[in-house]
């Protein structure tokens, strides 16, 4: 995997508003604290397009994400991560997308970084572009940078890739490498098996630093430990899966 | 005949009693029955005479008879266990992907986000 460091103080102009060519998916799961700031400042960066996947919350996600005026699709039962992101992308190539990213509702994201992660697509540089908070990882608790060193040395070892940040939830991609990945997870181990697809597809990934913000809350909806483990086990199953299937 | 066969005779008896019941009432198909008659067979033979499992055990040069039964029994445990994983994530899938048919069945766009050619 080639890194590409884009840095940061370049031009970062806003998108002419209403970009019609980007879709953003975000999935959230009981996000009712944090979703409506998400979807305000994406908006902010003139993104117009935005397809909220409420993956069966149970709080008030759905109501706070109609009021802001999106794309909302409801899962009636809980599927997870992955469920989530499947759903959202396959929505956004029916709706005509050229690009596609995916931005987590837990407000760890920065809307600026969007623009940054499409350019490299946009100038044909690669198909896939992983935001990544470990090449720049300011501010990020030393457990989280070992947890996330631990994600990624998993990832390596059943796929064979190495990434900085195999768990991060801001990616973009294009809308032809959107449609040729086949995502099979439905939970948190769908992040490494996007970075999986992307080499079995053949697919130019390249990696861009964006900033996380760590507030209580963001960390609060991250993986804990025991989600991790899970995440752990049902990666390493799903690789015996592809395997034998 | 000691007092352990005899319970594990009884429990194999009745486990075989529910097979045949079963495939009488057609919950079970012909081939299902025979393994299932089969299987249970073979678990009476080795109970009624344990020391036909030495002779197997020794030609694969394992000590005992009763060995070879939990290397075997542990085994075929893991493997079900397997299968069953197999199963269920194809049940997860499913859901999912029901899920997320009727998530997509409301797919519109409101009228102020994009043009897009929504279907």
């Amino acid at each position: 995997m080639k890194f590409l460091r884009l840095e940061t103080g370049g031009r970062e102009e806003r998108r002419s508003r209403g970009d019609k060519r980007v879709v953003i998916v975000i999935p959230a799961y009981n996000e009712e604290r944090s979703i409506t700031a998400v979807i305000r400042g994406l908006k902010q960066q003139g993104f117009a397009r935005l397809i909220v996947v409420d993956d069966g919350s149970s709080d008030h996600t759905s109501e706070r994400a109609r009021q802001e005026g999106v794309i909302l699709l409801r899962h009636i039962l809980n599927r997870g991560l992955g469920g989530a992101l499947g759903t959202g992308i396959n929505a956004a190539l029916r709706l005509g997308a050229e690009l596609i990213v995916t931005f987590d509702a837990d407000g760890q994201h920065d809307p600026n970084d969007v623009g940054r992660l499409l350019e490299p697509i946009e100038n044909g540089k690669a198909d896939i572009v992983i935001g990544s908070r470990m090449l720049d990882p300011i501010g990020m608790p030393y457990l989280r940078r070992l947890a996330n060193w631990t994600a990624n040395l998993v990832t390596y070892l059943l796929f064979q890739v190495w990434t900085t940040d195999s768990q991060s939830g801001l990616r973009a991609f294009s809308s032809q490498a959107a449609a040729r990945m086949q995502i099979l997870t439905s939970g948190m181990e769908v992040s490494s098996e996007i970075i999986a697809e992307t080499v079995k597809n053949g697919l130019k990934c390249i990696e861009v630093p964006v900033k996380a913000i760590y507030t209580d809350y963001s960390l609060s909806k991250g993986q804990s430990f025991k989600v991790g483990l899970k995440t752990l086990m049902r990666l390493t199953l799903a690789k015996v899966r592809r395997l034998t299937l | 005949m000691r007092p352990s066969q005899f319970f594990l005779l009884i429990f194999v008896l009745i486990a075989l009693t529910k097979a045949i019941h079963s495939y009488k009432q057609r919950g079970m198909r012909t081939p299902e029955c025979l393994f299932w008659t089969l299987v249970w067979m073979g678990t009476a033979s080795i109970i009624i005479f344990p020391d036909a499992t030495s002779f197997v055990a020794h030609l694969l040069g394992i000590g005992r008879g009763a060995d070879l039964i939990i290397y075997m029994s542990l085994l075929i445990t893991f493997y079900l266990i397997f299968r069953i994983h197999l199963t269920l994530a194809r049940f997860e899938q499913e859901i999912t992907e029901i899920v997320r048919a009727i998530a997509l069945a409301r797919l519109t766009e409101p009228a102020d986000s994009g043009s897009g050619n929504g279907e």
